[in-house]
């Protein structure tokens, strides 16, 4: 009777691994559409060719030199807001949390516009990088500012949330001030880099997120019992010898680091921290060993998807990437929600 | 298997003494119930026992170990703890949520006894057979056994169980106990129950624990502590309690003015 139970608990386990593939295999065939989509159009052989061998100059050019980052950092980007945005529904156990809820997008946008309206510095870096490290500097310190509040009042879900949102409004009302007194030309530049836009993106920048997305990812894979334990309530998990204050407080380093680096590349990308999660917990439950890399690859679908529709969509033009990805998404997380499984929060 | 000993424990929240000086024994292969009214401190004395709260002063020893000294990984080991609270948030199923009562032990890679385990306590609790459903789609009552079970799936040798029967049916309730003496009395584990019903307290409990006010009011075998005067008292209410040999019947008739009187 017990090999019976055996070989449920496997059905299951392989099932879980079976949507894990799925979705890998969504994510590269979205990766060669991106590739392969754009003002220069390639099929599928001349844009593996190209990435091999430097036939075709300007293929080469175009597909080394803009495509590829374009399509990695969407992949990267997407998954590290997907993680970001599923370890802060767990720790918080609230469905609605996500990096642009609790303000750090907010945060990231406050960086960006004081580097565009002050030229001002943060960090002594060459002008070129002065915009993504101001951002990833507000970013990750409105983290800490949520991270304080808690320490005051205790590290809460309802305490971290409602500190959250807090400063979330500090920043956007900030944000605001500063666009009130930007000239025409900068407020456009804080504008655009408030959209969301993996034009700027290169290969080292996908090289970064690339390293911050796979040590965090590896760290909460090696808490995986102890993160789902936190989602049968704090005290059920203090019993279980989980330190929950301590739990909630590591993991709130590693999404603060996953959301600064992926927001100060791309700009603010709010939706795929909210939805990956989901479109990931529907298929593959609450277990954070499948979770985890599900909610990865969900993010980076969502945001390749929103990729190649904003290249499509105008022939010739790119729309920013973040207003695309709300746009397909929204209907697409309805959907979900009006059909899918009941009772999920 | 450890025996429990709480020695002059006291809590305080808020400036509010909630535990005061309580100290008493649990011994071994038996089931100590604490029983109260709502408000006296019986949940919080759980959680101290589980160190899920720390006292302000007093020391809970596991035989000579010291509460205080033990990590809390160490003492997850050794205690299970069941909260008052029921809800299982999230899409997981039966299995799942009583696998989970064996994080302590598990690896990324479930290991065959871990499974055996599960399995093996789910059939003593009757629920193998929905072990694939999703748990927050189960009754209250469904939820409860699921919850016990998830308790007992640590094999553990001090169980601390918060009203484990306070949602279930007669039959469920009367089920569940039974099991949870059977085991009790087999793993010489040190139970103890928080009870809101007096006859199952009788019933169950080889010794019972009343606290009132933080206090510990009575404490000894049911038949010898559980008196029409004592229930005056404690809870305010007037009671018949019909005695046959050590058993006991509780019957409560009306309330009455409480005077709040203390005897330890």
């Amino acid at each position: 009777m017990e090999t019976e139970y055996y070989r449920i608990y496997k059905t299951v386990f392989y099932r879980r691994i079976f949507f894990i593939s799925v979705f890998a295999v969504v994510c590269f065939i979205l990766a060669v559409v991106d590739l392969m989509v754009g003002p220069i159009s390639a099929c599928f052989c001349s844009v593996l060719i190209n990435l091999m061998y430097p036939q075709n100059e300007t293929l080469h050019v175009v597909i080394w030199d803009y495509r590829l980052p374009w399509t990695l950092m969407a992949l990267l980007v997407g998954g590290a807001l997907g993680l970001a945005g599923l370890e802060m529904q767990t720790i918080l156990n609230n469905p609605l949390a996500s990096p642009y809820t609790l303000g750090i997008s907010a945060g990231a946008g406050f960086g960006a516009a004081v580097a565009y309206v002050f030229g001002l510095n943060v960090l002594p870096v060459p002008l070129e990088f002065t915009v993504p490290v101001n951002a990833f500097f507000f970013a990750f310190l409105t983290c800490m500012l949520i991270m304080f509040i808690g320490k005051i009042r205790g590290f809460t879900s309802e305490t971290l949330v409602l500190g959250g949102i807090a400063i979330a409004f500090l920043f956007h009302s900030m944000l605001a001030l500063l666009e009130y007194f930007a000239s025409e030309e900068t407020l456009q530049a804080i504008v655009f880099w408030m959209f969301g836009s993996l034009t700027k993106s290169t290969l080292p920048k996908a090289q970064i997120v690339f390293a911050v997305l796979a040590l965090t990812s590896a760290a909460l894979m090696s808490r995986s019992w102890k993160i789902t334990a936190l989602r049968l309530g704090d005290e059920k998990a203090k019993s279980l010898g989980i330190n929950v204050e301590r739990m909630r407080i590591e993991v709130l380093i590693y999404i603060s680091l996953l959301t600064s680096v992926a927001v100060c590349f791309v700009g603010i990308i709010a939706f795929i921290g909210l939805v990956a999660p989901h479109m990931a917990r529907i298929l593959l439950g609450e277990d954070q060993r499948f979770l985890i890399p599900g909610s990865i690859l969900c993010g980076a679908i969502v945001l390749s998807a929103g990729a190649i529709a904003s290249k499509v969509i105008v022939p010739g033009a790119i729309f920013p990437v973040g207003i695309i990805t709300s746009m397909i998404g929204v209907p697409f997380f309805l959907l979900l929600v009006v059909r899918g499984r009941k009772h999920i929060w | 298997m450890v025996t429990v000993r709480v020695e002059d424990v006291s809590f305080c929240y808020d400036r509010k003494k909630v535990l005061d000086r309580i100290n008493f024994t649990a011994e071994q292969g038996e089931i100590t119930a604490v029983i109260g009214p709502n408000g006296a401190g019986k949940s919080t004395l759980l959680k101290t026992i589980a160190k899920i709260v720390q006292p302000d002063s007093g020391e809970i020893f596991f035989d000579e170990k010291r509460l205080s000294r033990m990590r809390k990984e160490d003492v997850s080991r050794i205690v299970s703890y069941l909260p008052q609270d029921n809800v299982i948030p999230g899409i997981l199923t039966v299995f799942e949520v009583v696998m989970l009562g064996r994080i302590p032990y598990l690896n990324w890679r479930i290991g065959e006894e871990d499974l055996k385990i599960t399995v093996k306590v789910m059939k003593e609790l009757g629920i193998d057979n929905y072990a694939k459903r999703y748990a927050n789609k189960l009754s209250g009552g469904e939820r409860q056994v699921v919850l016990v079970a998830q308790a007992l799936v640590r094999e553990p040798e001090v169980l601390l169980l918060d009203e484990p029967v306070s949602n279930l049916d007669i039959r469920n309730k009367l089920e569940i106990l039974e099991l949870i003496r059977k085991i009790t009395k087999e793993k010489k584990m040190t139970t103890i129950l928080v009870l809101h019903d007096l006859n199952l307290a009788a019933m169950y409990a080889d010794k019972v624990i009343i606290l009132s006010g933080g206090r510990v009011y009575a404490r000894g075998k049911p038949y010898e502590v559980l008196s029409e005067d004592v229930l005056s008292s404690v809870y305010g209410i007037e009671a018949e309690i019909r005695r046959n040999g050590e058993k006991i019947q509780v019957i409560p008739l009306r309330p009455v003015k409480c005077d709040g009187k203390r005897q330890f």
